[in-house]
């Protein structure tokens, strides 16, 4: 039957149709982008009308959309913190916000490089210092330290010393720090559980052995008494607990692999973890790739977990069924000092920055001090490394644990170096392994150097 | 309708005379009007595939990370993944595992659920709808569901597993069952997803009255299944496999979402350590060459399905 | 079936147990329909309740089958007030329409050309259109996005539009070959003795007859433009440009090498958002699948 009203159709009458829907429709197609493009071609026209006396710089900041990153700075400017706005009349600040994380970040800045499109300033959340490639030979980012002194900022008196150095190299500061952390050094658990099965609760001193103990003790057919969670799965976010146990995982030029340096205690370690899966059956079994501990802890299914500090703020937000209480992650002897390692999102200027000094002042005021203790305040970001926000008591007032963290940061340990920049692929040489043992099919003997073996590899590859 | 009808239709509105041409002349003529009409994606192609696709086989004798010169290095690339690159060959292997497991099984599932809801039930809109919902479910959201599903500890398999004396595996936490729970979420996802539409269309291309004619010869649903159904729709079975097998070699995101290509890298397959390679160690040139390799792996396996082709598709209209 | 079932209401000369074994198989077909049905509803019933709970509720084992703190309302208009999703949807559908009409046409057109006419070098195009699947896309990506920035269309729709416009991929050339060379070429012949050329016959006799495959392809390209994901990462920069398969990861908590990066769980907002894309697509399958099965079937042609 459709042939028939087909058939009504004449060649030449067809031909114009399509050629006409063709056309119009190629044309209405770039339409949308013209309106949507039309209000950021207009504000700064506006804008220039209203303060004609300065010229307007645009900063164009990349980074991924999350709470504590983009979210912030947003609410920040919203807010006008320090002023911001007020003492830069001139900048308009744009943030480039892109949905996701590093899979959907990276491909994006390569591409704006590659097309000569990148903006003035770019987030990144470092593996084992593979940033300072960002700044060494890939040429993304550029020294900000003559920006800075041209407008007397100093450093020093901004941030800790550590901080400093793990995003400087050859004396050139590449990278300023926007989110410092020690990396999980803390263990929440469920305080209101724990009250009802009778158990203590964890204590800021407890040994490894003490804590397995009462793990065993809290294990029941419903519940597992004790999960590694946040830290369990990296050589990054391990990186405390082995040095805890006094393995560090590659020497300071960042070219050879340590862990069998002092086989013994690795082993040890390796053991520790692999026991509370397997021997002592207390964590629950370990799962590749999506960590689901979130929803274990939060699900009432797990006593206890490690957990990265930024949760010490929302998972008391997020599980409002039962009480949650915090402790310091355990120590080998009784008294030993404390370990750690330092996490970090950092900014950096570019060296396609046509506004260098703009990006330098829009890049402090990120990494400011007011600015991050609202941050804690309000409860939208994790800790910075800068000694007058963790003198802040603002801060302890709205954090209290907070207070278990500041000895730990006023003497944080640096990532590691691994000298060729492939941190990520180091990471993921030692999770084959790792996995491999914590499931049962690798004994931590075996896995000790086996680790050694291919984190070495990754070690002696050319640099990314 | 029939073809009569259509073609008294046609002569009635162009009554055009013919003349007597040579038989080259004709199949000049043929082969001009083929490629008028394949026009549109010969300049697509030359536009914007070409470009892109002859960059990537250069950068693939380059060592190149994008943000500095690429520099040219021969078959630097090619050599070192084959001789030095202890995961390359290991995520070939496991790639094509996960292919062999699910492409069988998601080939005869789609069919037989196109057959089924080809069927004259009552509700068919509802039934074909609610079959086609995984597809339309995100895989976000279909991933969290199945983590849920198959935590070897408190997930609802295990559980009703253990209800009937079975102690469940340890599914995605398990370097044996990892492909396998894959290759079961695939085929949820996808069973009655796009690849039974199309065989749902193809079933529409199998002459009633010839299954009819069959019955009337007292041919058994079986048969008629055999004799008629399969052989009119294989052009839709082959096209089915042919795209299944590509996808399945280039199974991504499954693997991304939920496993990131472990336990102990036994997900990891050849379309993550690409990307591991491009976007994570920016090796892009490496990456292009590991890209390559692949593409010439499924391009003769492809090949193969063609050349074998001729013995099992029936085409009504082949030229 | 159920014709058959009604045939043998009328039709009295058949036995007791003929019937009886009817009404059994039918019942039996029906019984698997649903079990199957069941089983591939439950994912999407799973979200569908998920997107009325609280995030606690979400995590709760053993789950809940139907939210105790039902806070549907709150979490839909929590999507609709922290991210425009709105105008997310508008782009979308802008995109999806052109890019699928453009698509559909003129993968229509090419696959003509590849299965009613030989041409020297056709299969080795043929193959090579269809090598354009096998590549990953990764390792293209880069050199794409600097082509289209030459073009000066970052930012902008068209590569996510005009592409599909010339030839619309080799999946849907591909398809629409394997559907058309089934078509029997007896039908063009005829039509050519009555002097049809061959535009004309591809629009009077080719393409009536290959609406279901268009109806195919139509509602596969639909989805498929809905929910590209890597299209709109790349090639779009202004948030108020982003379609809703981007937008989705807005809400999407992450995990990065094993390690979970900082972000607020918020999987039952991500739940809720889910549905709202998936919704157009449900109607658009649920309207226009019955083309899926009209055309040829019917209309006997030799075989």
């Amino acid at each position: 039957m459709n042939r028939k009203n087909a058939g009504l159709l004449s060649r030449r009458q067809f031909l114009v149709t399509m050629g006409a829907v063709t056309a119009s429709s190629l044309l209405v197609a770039c339409a949308p982008a013209s309106p949507a493009a039309a209000p950021a071609a207009e504000a700064p026209a506006a804008s220039s009308d209203a303060a004609p006396a300065a010229e307007r710089v645009t900063v164009r900041a990349h980074m991924v959309e999350k709470q504590d990153v983009s979210a912030w700075i947003q609410m920040g400017l919203d807010q006008d913190i320090e002023g911001f706005k007020e003492a830069n009349p001139e900048i308009d600040l744009v943030l480039e916000t892109i949905p996701g994380w590093t899979p959907e970040y990276i491909p994006k800045i390569l591409s704006f490089t590659a097309a000569g499109t990148l903006g003035d300033l770019v987030w990144f959340p470092p593996r084992h210092r593979s940033h300072i490639a960002w700044g060494e030979s890939y040429g993304i980012v550029q020294d900000y330290r003559p920006y800075a002194d041209g407008v007397g900022y100093k450093l020093e008196d901004n941030f800790f010393q550590g901080a400093i150095d793990v995003n400087s190299s050859g004396g050139k500061a590449y990278w300023m720090s926007y989110i410092s952390e020690p990396i999980v050094p803390i263990i929440a658990y469920n305080k209101t559980k724990i009250a009802e099965m009778g158990l203590a609760e964890p204590s800021d001193d407890w040994t490894f052995d003490e804590l397995a103990d009462w793990a065993q003790q809290g294990t029941t057919d419903d519940v597992f008494g004790y999960d590694p969670a946040d830290r369990a799965y990296a050589a990054f976010s391990g990186g405390p607990y082995y040095r805890q146990h006094g393995v560090e995982p590659v020497n300071e030029e960042g070219t050879q692999a340590t862990f069998l340096d002092n086989q013994e205690a690795f082993v040890k370690a390796l053991k520790y973890t692999y026991d509370l899966v397997n021997t002592w059956k207390v964590s629950p079994s370990p799962s590749a790739g999506a960590v689901n501990a979130p929803e274990m802890f939060g699900g009432q299914k797990v006593l206890a977990v490690d957990i990265w500090p930024f949760r010490i703020q929302i998972y008391p937000a997020t599980f409002t069924d039962f009480e949650i209480g915090f402790v310091l992650t355990p120590v080998v002897n009784k008294g030993d000092k404390r370990r750690s390692m330092l996490n970090e999102h950092v900014f950096g200027m570019t060296t396609a920055s046509k506004n260098p000094d703009a990006a330098f002042a829009s890049m402090a005021w990120f990494c400011g001090y007011e600015m991050n203790v609202q941050a804690l305040v309000q409860g939208q970001k994790g800790p910075i490394a800068r000694a007058d926000v963790w003198a802040d008591e603002r801060v302890y007032d709205a954090v209290p644990t907070y207070a278990k963290l500041r000895p730990i940061m006023e003497s944080i340990e640096p990532d590691y170096l691994v000298a060729n920049y492939r941190g990520d692929e180091f990471d993921l040489a030692f999770a084959q392994v790792f996995d491999a043992m914590q499931l049962g099919e690798k004994q931590p003997e075996e896995a000790a150097i086996e680790i050694q073996d291919l984190c070495q590899a990754v070690l002696d590859k050319e640099p990314a | 309708m029939t073809s009569q009808d259509s073609s008294s239709a046609l002569s009635a509105t162009a009554p055009l005379p013919k003349q007597r041409v040579k038989m080259s002349a004709a199949r000049r003529r043929e082969a001009i009007e083929g490629i008028l009409y394949t026009s549109p994606w010969i300049i697509g192609f030359l536009v914007f595939i070409a470009g892109p696709l002859l960059a990537s086989l250069y950068l693939s004798f380059t060592k190149y990370n994008v943000l500095r010169p690429a520099k040219f290095i021969g078959l630097t690339n090619y050599i070192f993944a084959f001789t030095n690159d202890p995961l390359f060959l290991p995520s070939i292997g496991r790639t094509f595992y996960f292919a062999l497991a699910s492409v069988p099984l998601a080939m005869i599932g789609s069919l037989f659920v196109a057959i089924l809801l080809n069927q004259k039930l009552v509700g068919t809109t509802v039934w074909r709808t609610m079959y086609f919902l995984p597809t339309l479910t995100p895989i976000v959201a279909a991933a969290l569901l199945w983590r849920w599903m198959l935590n070897p500890d408190v997930g609802l398999i295990n559980f009703l597993l253990d209800k009937i004396g079975i102690e469940g595996p340890g599914w995605l936490s398990s370097t044996t069952w990892a492909i396998p729970s894959l290759v079961l979420m695939g085929l949820w996802a996808s069973v009655g997803g796009s690849r039974m539409i199309i065989f749902l269309a193809g079933l529409q291309d199998v002459p009633t009255e010839m299954l009819e004619a069959a019955e009337i010869d007292g041919a058994g649903t079986w048969a008629k299944f055999w004799r008629i159904t399969l052989p009119m729709i294989t052009p839709t079975v082959f096209f089915n496999l042919v795209l299944g097998i590509i996808f399945a070699l280039r199974t991504f995101d499954i693997a991304f979402v939920a496993t990131a290509g472990g336990p102990a890298r036994a997900t990891w397959f050849i379309s993550l350590h690409i990307y591991q390679n491009a976007f994570t160690s920016f090796d892009m040139g490496y990456a292009s060459a590991l890209a390559w390799v692949f593409l010439l792996l499924i391009l003769l396996l492809t090949l193969v399905q063609f050349r074998l082709s001729g013995r099992w598709v029936y085409y009504a209209g082949e030229r | 079936m159920a014709q058959q079932v009604v045939g043998t209401k009328s039709g009295q000369r058949h036995s007791r147990d003929w019937v009886v074994g009817q009404i059994g198989k039918v019942s039996l077909l029906y019984l698997i329909v649903a079990i199957g049905a069941i089983a591939s509803m439950f994912p999407f019933f799973w979200t569908v309740v998920s997107s009325g709970k609280t995030i606690s509720e979400l995590y709760r084992y053993p789950p809940t089958f139907w939210p105790e703190s039902t806070q549907f309302v709150k979490n839909y208009s929590e999507v609709w007030s922290a991210v425009p999703f709105g105008r997310w949807l508008l782009n979308t559908a802008w995109v999806t329409t052109w890019a699928l009409i453009g698509g559909t046409l003129s993968s229509a057109i090419v696959a003509y050309g590849f299965s009613r006419f030989r041409f020297p070098g056709r299969d080795l195009f043929f193959v090579i259109t269809l090598g354009t699947l096998m590549l990953p896309v990764e390792v293209t990506l880069i050199p794409t996005y600097l082509l289209f920035s030459k073009f000066n269309w970052i930012d902008t729709y068209y590569p996510l539009i005009v592409p599909a416009w010339f030839g619309g991929g080799a999946f849907n050339i591909f398809l629409m070959r394997q559907f058309l060379l089934g078509i029997p070429y007896d039908l063009d012949e005829a039509a050519r003795i009555d002097g049809a050329n061959s535009w004309r016959i591809l629009w009077q006799i080719i393409l009536p007859l290959s609406k279901p495959a268009l109806a195919t392809l139509a509602t596969l390209g639909f989805i498929g433009n809905w929910n590209n994901f890597l299209g709109p990462l790349i090639f779009l920069n202004t948030e108020s440009k982003y379609t809703v398969a981007v937008g989705l990861r807005y809400l999407q908590s992450t995990f990065a090498g094993g390690s979970a990066v900082v972000s607020r769980p918020q999987d039952h907002l991500l739940m809720a958002a889910a549905l709202m894309v998936a919704l157009p697509c449900l109607i658009l399958f649920f309207v226009g699948q019955r083309y899926f099965v009209e055309g040829i079937a019917t209309t006997g042609l030799k075989g």
